[in-house]
């Protein structure tokens, strides 16, 4: 019995040191990567897999196919913006002031929306993205087409502005962790186990003691709250915003990620973004200005071809392949599932011997 | 035994756009028991079912739980007052593993676990309880319709329920596995679980149940002990033909 | 009174394309349960196509009608036998859902990749041509268009209705296992279907070119519009997608004339919310 509570210590050692040697890198990147062009790489990756993140919350979790993300990254965006530029009021508050907005809005309008299954929550989300949208241009408060710029100045941690790229960096990157750690608390808590329920039966969530309604506005608030975090951050780092942010593409971006890297996975987004957005950036400083629509082209491609022959996603094709036997087994020294069970049993004072 | 039943159903009529599946039904769930409800396809008896669980309301009748008026409670409030069901047409939980689904079922309910440790024990001693524990990293959608249906079951139990709706729980499974299930029905009933069940097998139903509701075209036409129903000429008629008895598998 | 009446037409016009599109969409949705997303692509595909036959061969944007249906078909019957048909037994509404939006990303960067963002037009003799009726003029472009598309529309509806590939595709809408039991093959209804949808919202396209402007963002409006038609007029109803479609059109045109044309895609929108939202209700009342 030793030995197995050995070898699963082993084993959490072996993950602990790979997870801490990989955050080891992202820290150091900024250190010896100098240019500016491969930074800002960086900053797309990490706010983009955050909005994959927050639309896989609903989409790969709940199985609610939002295409609305852009909007509320935008409304998010706008919200934060005008209160600093208009009431003055400091950015990290403007953040929070954001999401609590974005929240509500999302609460409100997606209430009545729930009694609604399958492909008409797609459409509202839609078609809710485009009214705010067109809204925004025509409402003068909201600046119209033209949109909000933030001011510039110097560089100030309390005004979350920079001339530099490193700090956005570091920002972006403690963004996309700590949303990766609130998803993944949520994934083993009840409401991911009641949003997976929902997500393959909504009859047998319902028949369980799920309340369906209740757990998918819970979803939608918190993937919409995360959205509008995104949002501020790219306001602050762009320092200008304008309605073409909110475009139905934008939303269809912002899916990509979890979906090529596996939706039904936490990790998804991450393992995704980091593959696609590189790639497409790439595609985009090289051939844009010959071939523009290059980089999208190259998204839908990718897109498609996971749809077609690895249904699950990168992550998901890992799950079953030879190169994770080969990782846990022999890198990680990952002991067989009994072991761990064995374990957990002990723990509690053992019912077995 | 107490003498206010467990369920009690009062003149429920439930009509479909001018089609009337179920006919001022009235009949009562003794507690502790085990209560079956048996009828020829189109009886009614899924819709009864249905109503019972909340699953659509009446068009016209109360239901009735412990002297208490649920008819209009919602489906996901039931395992609150302590009731579960199982579903004819299995709905596991596809992507999640056979102990997922069983974890998931036991964070919910009355007696909702409140740490993932205490949710996932708890899923195992249902496990082990219902015969699915060697099988329990497996994906749900990966079983057969025997573990599927023992699957409903587990899934229902881990709300920890007081009154168990089982609908066909038998349907499509050989004599054996019959057997089987009729043993585990039993032992939950040992334990302190009210069943009611709707079932098309015969000698599950006679051999299991203490007390028979027949169904025919959406109405009550018999109700008593298996003898009793089966003896019904009426009964015999239009249920089982006339050689009355006979397994129907 | 006359701006009114004006407005009237216009709407009505333009609401014909909305029915044709939605009729596409509804065609594919009601058999195979998917919401295409790239409904509004295929349309800006037929009208690069048409722009292709008219400037290569020298053919008038409406004589093109008939090659861009039979193209369009066959691209709509690949997509479906290679991509849409082996994703279907997947099960997986997402997959699904985003095959579609893959493909709507495919066709307008490929287009953008291949003609490039600017905007294009077919020249026509009689594209300034006015008729007038009364106190209304109407575009000569605008009213061939509309009398081709009502043809179309009735051709579609008696397809369906009467002929035995159109009782089968409503067969496999109402029970694809029923279907394949009494012997219709579901995959070659599949692949008609999406045929047919594409060919439909390529032929749109089609009849456009003589009075709007070609880019490769042009069919996008138009896909979520099929979509509200869709909705509004009930999914599988062939004439409920009809009237749907002139009533959107209409709606579109009420609006920019009593209230502001910039407002007329936002009240579009939160009416199709309040539509979809209010139905559910009544639906879940009835229950």
């Amino acid at each position: 019995m030793s030995e197995n509570v050995k070898a699963v210590r082993a084993y959490r050692r072996n993950v602990a040191l790979a997870l801490g040697l990989l955050l080891l890198v992202f820290v150091l990147i900024p250190v010896f990567v100098k240019s500016p062009y491969i930074l800002n790489i960086f900053v797309l990756v990490f706010y983009m897999s955050t909005l994959s993140m927050a639309w896989n919350l609903l989409g790969g979790m709940t199985g609610q196919n939002s295409l609305g993300h852009a909007a509320y990254m935008g409304l998010g965006a706008y919200a934060s913006c005008l209160l600093i530029t208009k009431a003055g009021a400091n950015p990290w508050l403007s953040a929070i002031f954001g999401m609590v907005v974005v929240g509500l809005v999302a609460g409100v309008i997606f209430y009545p929306c729930f009694i609604l299954r399958g492909p008409y929550f797609t459409l509202v989300s839609i078609a809710f993205g485009e009214a705010m949208r067109q809204f925004i241009i025509n409402s003068t408060f909201f600046g119209r087409a033209s949109g909000v710029g933030l001011p510039f100045g110097r560089d100030s941690w309390l005004d979350f502005r920079f001339g530099s790229k490193v700090p956005y960096y570091y920002v972006g990157l403690a963004m996309v962790l700590l949303i990766y750690l609130l998803m993944k608390k949520i994934e083993r808590s009840r409401m991911g186990y009641a949003l997976r329920t929902i997500r393959e039966d909504e009859d047998a969530a319902a028949a369980i003691g799920i309340n369906p309604t209740k757990y998918k506005i819970m979803a939608v608030v918190v993937s919409a709250m995360v959205a509008a975090l995104v949002g501020f951050f790219y306001a602050s780092y762009i320092r200008y915003i304008d309605p073409d942010l909110m475009v139905q593409a934008k939303s269809t971006e912002s899916v990509l990620p979890a979906v090529v890297g596996g939706a039904a996975y936490v990790e998804g987004p991450l393992v995704g973004g980091l593959i696609m957005i590189p790639l497409s950036e790439f595609l985009r400083a090289r051939y844009s200005a010959m071939l523009p629509g290059i980089n999208m082209l190259l998204y839908a491609i990718a897109l498609l071809a996971v749809i077609r022959f690895r249904p699950t996603g990168i992550l998901g094709w890992y799950m079953h392949s030879k190169t994770k036997k080969f990782v846990d087994e022999k890198l990680l020294r990952k002991p067989p599932v009994e072991v761990f069970e064995a374990v957990e049993l002990q723990k509690r004072g053992g019912k077995e011997a | 035994m107490s003498n206010t039943p467990i369920i009690e159903v009062q003149h429920i009529t439930k009509r479909f756009k001018g089609l009337t599946a179920v006919k001022d039904v009235s009949f009562s769930i003794r507690e502790g028991a085990i209560t079956g409800m048996i009828g020829p396809n189109g009886a009614g008896k899924s819709t009864t079912f249905n109503m019972i669980c909340g699953y659509y309301p009446p068009t016209e009748g109360r239901i009735f739980f412990k002297g208490q008026d649920i008819t209009d409670k919602k489906a996901h409030e039931y395992t609150n007052m302590k009731i579960a069901r199982t579903f004819q047409i299995m709905k596991p939980l596809k992507n999640l593993s056979v102990l997922e689904n069983v974890v998931a079922s036991c964070y919910f309910g009355h007696a909702a676990a409140r740490s993932e440790r205490e949710a996932r024990e708890r899923a195992m001693e249902i496990l082990e309880f219902t015969g699915l524990f060697d099988k329990r990293h497996i994906l749900s959608k990966d079983m057969g319709t025997p573990d599927q249906k023992r699957l409903e079951m587990a899934r229902a139990l881990a709300t920890k329920p007081e009154l168990l709706f089982l609908d066909e729980n038998m349907a499509g499974l050989n004599p054996a596995e019959t057997e089987a299930a009729i043993e585990l029905i039993r032992q939950i009933n040992r334990s302190g679980v009210t069943i009611f069940l709707i079932e098309h097998i015969m000698q599950a139903v006679v051999s299991l149940c203490e007390e028979v509701i027949v169904l025919h075209h959406g109405e009550k036409i018999a109700e008593g002990t298996p003898e009793q129903v089966m003896n019904d000429p009426y009964v015999m008629e239009v249920y089982l033909g006339t050689k009355g008895g006979a397994a129907h598998a | 009174m006359e701006i009114f009446l004006q407005a009237c037409v216009n709407g009505l016009l333009m609401g014909g394309f909305y029915s044709l599109m939605g009729m596409g969409q509804n065609v594919i949705f009601g058999v195979m349960k998917i919401v295409n997303f790239c409904h509004g692509e295929m349309l800006m595909v037929g009208m690069y196509l048409t722009y292709v036959l008219s400037t290569t061969f020298g053919l008038d944007p409406y004589l093109c009608v008939p090659f861009v249906a039979i193209i369009m078909f066959c691209l709509g019957a690949v997509i479906q036998h290679t991509l849409i048909t082996p994703s279907l037994g997947t099960k997986s509404f997402t997959n699904l859902l985003f095959l579609t939006v893959g493909l709507g990303l495919l066709l307008s960067n490929g287009a953008l990749v291949i003609f490039g963002s600017e905007y294009r037009t077919i020249p026509t003799s009689y594209a300034q041509t006015y008729i007038g009726l009364g106190p209304v003029n109407i575009a000569l472009p605008r009213l061939i268009s509309f009398c081709v598309l009502v043809v179309i529309s009735v051709v579609l509806f008696a397809f369906l209705k009467y002929t035995t590939t159109g009782k089968q595709i409503r067969a496999v809408s109402q029970n694809p296992v029923g279907a394949e039991v009494v012997g219709i093959n579901a995959r070659r209804i599949y692949i008609l279907t999406y045929g047919i949808g594409t060919a439909l919202a390529g032929v749109a396209g089609a009849l456009l070119t003589g009075f709007y402007t070609i880019f490769p963002t042009a069919g996008a409006s138009f896909g979520f519009r099929a979509l509200i038609v869709v909705v509004v007029g009930g999914l599988g109803s062939i004439p409920g997608a009809f009237f749907a479609g002139i009533f959107l059109g209409l709606l579109e045109t009420m609006v920019a004339l009593f209230i502001s044309p910039s407002y007329s895609d936002l009240i579009v929108f939160i009416t199709f919310i309040v539509i979809l939202v209010v139905r559910q209700m009544i639906i879940i009342r009835r229950k």
